[in-house]
């Protein structure tokens, strides 16, 4: 109502005032229907200087107003008077229920004192019901934390620590915050990290009795492994000597085959033997370490075991290489690479089960340290030994060494590079003690031909080199044709060639023939070779101990094509292959020093015999019907040396020397006619020693039996020098000589020179006989005219 | 006249410590000598000593341990390091072969510059490093045998025989120290009797007790 009266009020005066008025009061309208603030019009009011205008108009509202409130109050009063009468009305009836309400409330009290006392009752007893529960909560609880820790202790005292570990994280995830004790939980808070260090401490020093304990299962398992891979080595070996058997018997007799085929059977029971053997290999435990690891793995602490694991192992295999200095290497070094085979076979099986304890690159990391560290050891140690035999043990075992870790899959390159790089040295040494050995059976030559009385004399001396001169056993005692020199020289060139093969065996090259070809090559050309040339050249004695040289150079060539069939076979070559290889004779030079000094011997001797040509009668009246007396002893003895020669010298070298020897006497013959010592001789004369030629002749006929090419000319030829000479002595003419044709023909031997000087000692016997047959001498003339001219011609030429 | 002026010990036992360098000596000497005296003082030779006081049998006796301080490393320890000295801890590596290997040459040391009759114990450091372990302890007792030494394996990480490898040296040395004592003793009863001169007890201890100083 009161925001309604205004406007229409205002309305009115604004229809009978000035625009000006009207405008204001306008604005002023709106500003109070909208409840807005009126300062600024009261204000404008005053400024404006219109505050009466404003006052009277507020004045005329207040009359208005006034005479609004009087006519409300009017109309009002009854009903005020109606209320004041209703008002005494209800202060009777309060008063009446005012009583009647204290009646009540006695009532009540009376009634619900004994209910109140209950209920006191109740209440107390609904407190103590819930503290009881919540102590029995609290207890039971408790219970199951005492049985958790109980069955934690068991576990600790039976050392189950991951299941111990597994019931502390139970307490301390489930239990810890329902504990209502602060003190149990105060308990708990401290035991619980002391029970874990606990654990970890007890689990690291079983690690660590582990870590004492594996170093010597390491070395049992590193020799034992190398054994496995030494047995592998040796049924292999087995079987390729069976091989070999088998090979050889193509040339053996049939009851050979029978008991061959025996051996074969016993061999193969022996194999399953080691095969069985060798099954029953023991195991190691990695229990405690994957305990530890596992516990580790629980407590959180995964990579810090793993480093803590790598970096002692580390170390473990950094002790392993020491190498004592108190010990000879020799002694030390099985246990040295077994101790370290042992530990990578560990770490191979840490590896695949150690569930990534530690990876494969750290433990390639370790066997790069570990082969660094060999390979340095092994350079060092090779480095200072002297001794050929040490090498190869060495060698032997790093390579079986090398065969036990790359079947784990570790890479032996380097160990293997060592090894060949000391393969000069290993020979060498090799050949120096083989030096000294051959200069001692060398010197303890007899020169006698060797006796053996029983049939594995000649098994072990002729055999087994493969010197045998026939398939068939001999009777005995046997006199062989060589000295004790040969096999024993053949004994350390097989040790040699099985030395050398030993240490290229199984050492990365497989195809390593070729190597110890070229090392059998320089010990027979360069060692065996030259200590023979020597005892030939210093130590002979006679032609018998001569002869004996040639007979056992001959015995060795035939050992040579042994010695190298015998390194293709130990070397896996098939035996087809080095024999299409033809080689030449690596003791060349002590066969050709043998025959040289045989023939030398033989000439001396023969010089001797030949002396006896001084008593040759040059100017006889008859020519000596059955030779001189120099021939025949020259005869008697060749017959001698053959007979001799031929039980022990093949007919090859034989017939080598008595070419040398027939030459020479040839020479000798054609010298003395040449020499000094003769000053003139008659036909009968060179009748009488064309007579000898002849006997010489009739001899070297007579050895044709025994050569097996049944070439005699070739010794025949041997006597052309003095044949021709004589033959152009006792020839009609001549001065035939001097025709080229002929010559080169009949006289191709002849040197111009001696021709003269004999020519001219011949001497005509129809000198003497002139003056008594005038006849006869006429008949001379022809012949002596001819070598006058022949004299003449070859004396203008030279 | 230490001995008549100073009243805080009855004897006073020189100990070297050799060794190859890296094997422990140094931290033998402290573990033992930690818990009493620390490094008294620095010796113009380049060496380091410290000492204890202990009772043997009743005597007290201060051990005077010399420590060579590095020198081993460079085969410079003079004859001075050993002048005096009645006992020797041969210290060396159970986890390197060569610092045992290399006891031999200790010895022969020893014996050059050293008295003859000085106490030896071998001691093997580092026994907590069981699983490094590169000397197995029946060589050394071989080698300990052989050479008439004592023998412990020790740790001083541990602390592990490093008391009683300094009791087991100072109880020998004492014992040897006594039994000259009682020699002399005898060779001067028995030179007194002829004479028939009364001897006065406490002049025979005053001499004793001389002779043990000239010992030391």
């Amino acid at each position: 109502m009161l925001s309604s009266k205004p406007p229409r009020r205002k309305v009115v005066p604004a229809n009978g005032d000035d625009s000006a008025d009207k405008l204001d009061q306008l604005l002023l309208s709106s500003a109070i229907s909208n409840n807005e603030d009126l300062g600024p019009f009261i204000r404008k009011a005053f400024t404006s200087g219109k505050p009466e205008t404003l006052h009277h108009h507020l004045r005329h509202f207040a009359r208005s107003k006034e005479s609004e409130i009087e006519e409300v109050c009017k109309a009002h009063y009854q009903d005020f008077i109606l209320a004041v009468d209703d008002l005494r009305s209800l202060l009777s009836d309060v008063d009446s229920l005012k009583s009647s309400l204290s009646d009540s409330n006695s009532r009540l009290q009376h009634v619900a004192r004994p209910l109140l006392s209950s209920l006191d009752a109740f209440v107390e007893t609904r407190n103590v019901s819930k503290n009881v529960n919540l102590a029995i909560d609290s207890v039971r609880t408790c219970v199951k934390l005492m049985e958790v820790c109980t069955r934690a202790n068991r576990h600790l005292a039976d050392d189950n620590f991951y299941m111990a570990l597994k019931c502390v994280d139970a307490i301390e995830r489930e239990y810890l915050d329902q504990t209502a004790s602060s003190t149990l939980r105060r308990m708990l808070e401290k035991k619980i990290p002391e029970i874990r260090s606990y654990i970890e401490r007890k689990v690291n020093k079983e690690f660590g009795d582990w870590l004492v304990e594996i170093r010597v299962v390491s070395r049992n398992l590193g020799q034992l492994a190398i054994g496995q891979a030494s047995a592998a080595r040796q049924r292999e070996e087995d079987l390729r000597i069976k091989q070999r058997q088998a090979e050889e018997q193509s040339r053996l007799s049939v009851r050979d085959c029978i008991y061959a085929l025996e051996e074969e059977d016993e061999d193969g029971i022996i194999a399953g033997g080691i095969g069985e053997d060798g099954g029953g290999a023991a195991g190691f435990d990695l229990t405690s370490l994957c305990r530890a690891y596992h516990i580790h793995q629980t407590l959180g602490l995964e990579d810090r075991f793993k480093q803590y694991y790598f970096e002692n192992r580390k170390l473990q295999l950094t002790s392993d290489f020491q190498v004592s200095s108190m010990t000879p290497f020799l002694e030390s070094h099985q246990t040295f690479f077994a101790q370290i085979a042992g530990f990578f076979v560990v770490e191979d099986r840490v590896l695949r089960a150690g569930g990534g304890l530690i990876s494969k690159m750290e433990v390639e990391n370790l066997w790069d340290i570990a082969v660094s560290k060999m390979c340095s050891v092994l350079e060092d140690q090779f480095s200072r030994m002297q001794t050929a035999n040490h090498l190869l043990l060495i060698k032997d075992y790093v390579s079986l060494l090398g065969v036990t870790l790359r079947r784990y899959g570790y890479p032996i390159d380097a160990l293997l590079d060592v090894l060949s790089k000391h393969r000069d040295k290993y020979h060498e040494l090799l050949l120096s003690d083989c030096r000294k050995l051959i200069a001692e059976a060398v010197a303890a030559d007899k020169f006698e031909q060797m006796l053996m009385k029983k049939e594995y004399e000649y098994s072990m001396n002729v055999l087994s080199f493969q010197i045998q001169t026939s398939d068939i056993i001999p009777a005995f005692p046997y006199v062989a044709p060589f000295s004790s020199t040969v096999p024993d020289c053949c004994r350390i060139v097989r040790s040699f060639i099985e030395d050398s093969v030993s240490f290229m065996s199984y050492g990365g090259q497989l195809e390593f023939y070729e190597v110890v070809k070229k090392y059998l090559d320089r010990l027979l050309s360069e060692v065996l070779d030259e200590a023979l040339v020597k005892l030939i050249n210093t130590s002979i004695n006679g032609v018998s101990q001569a002869m004996q040289m040639a007979a056992n150079m001959a015995v060795l060539e035939r050992a040579c094509d042994f010695f190298f069939r015998h390194a293709a076979q130990l070397s896996g070559v098939p035996l087809r292959m080095v024999e299409r290889s033809r080689r030449n004779f690596p003791l060349r030079k002590a066969r050709d020093a043998a025959e040289e000094m045989l023939s030398g011997l033989l000439k001396a001797k023969v010089d001797g015999f030949m002396t006896l040509i001084e008593n040759v009668n040059w100017m006889g009246d008859e020519a000596p019907q059955s030779g001189n007396e120099y021939v025949n002893e020259v005869i008697i003895y060749l017959e001698i040396l053959v007979s001799t020669a031929q039980q022990i010298l093949p007919s090859q070298v034989l017939k080598r020397v008595l070419q040398e020897v027939f030459a020479h006497i040839s020479e000798k013959i054609v010298g003395t006619l040449v020499s000094d010592s003769v000053k003139r001789f008659n036909v009968n004369a060179i009748t009488g020693i064309e007579v000898d030629i002849r006997l010489l002749e009739s001899f070297a006929d007579n050895q044709a039996s025994l050569f097996s090419d049944g070439d005699v000319d070739v010794l025949r030829a041997s006597l052309a020098g003095s044949k021709q000479l004589i033959n152009l002595l006792l020839s009609n003419h001549p001065e035939n000589f001097l025709n080229p044709v002929i010559r080169e023909r009949s006289y191709n031997t002849l040197d111009h020179k001696k021709v003269v000087i004999v020519s001219e000692k011949l001497r005509d016997p129809s000198d003497r006989l002139f003056g008594t047959f005038g006849s006869r001498g006429a008949r001379q003339n022809p012949k002596r005219k001819s070598l006058d001219t022949l004299i003449k011609r070859l004396r203008d030429v030279s | 006249m230490a001995y008549k002026v100073d009243h805080e010990y009855d004897y006073l036992f020189k100990v070297v410590l050799i060794g190859d360098s890296g094997v422990g000596k140094s931290n033998i000497l402290s573990r033992f000598t930690r818990n009493e005296f620390c490094l008294e003082s620095k010796s113009t030779i380049g060496v380091e000593f410290a000492t204890r006081t202990l009772q043997v049998e009743g005597k007290t006796v201060k051990a005077q341990i010399w420590d060579t301080a590095g020198q081993e490393r460079y085969r410079a320890i003079t004859s001075a390091y050993y002048r005096g000295a009645v006992g020797a801890l041969l210290v060396y590596d159970i986890t390197k072969r060569q610092t045992f290997d290399n006891v031999q040459r200790w010895l022969r040391e020893l014996r050059d510059h050293a008295d003859s009759n000085i106490v030896i114990m071998m001691a093997g450091n580092k026994s907590d490093l069981n699983h490094l372990r590169a000397v197995s302890t029946e060589d050394a007792q071989s080698l300990a045998e052989r050479e008439g030494l004592s023998f412990l394996e020790t740790s001083a990480l541990e602390a592990y025989n490093v008391e009683k490898a300094f009791q087991t040296i100072l109880f020998d040395i004492y014992h040897i120290i006594s039994k000259k004592a009682l020699a002399a003793q005898e060779a001067n009863s028995s030179t007194g009797l002829p004479q028939g001169t009364t001897i006065n007890v406490s002049n025979m201890s005053s001499n004793a007790g001389n002779r043990s100083c000239c010992s030391n």
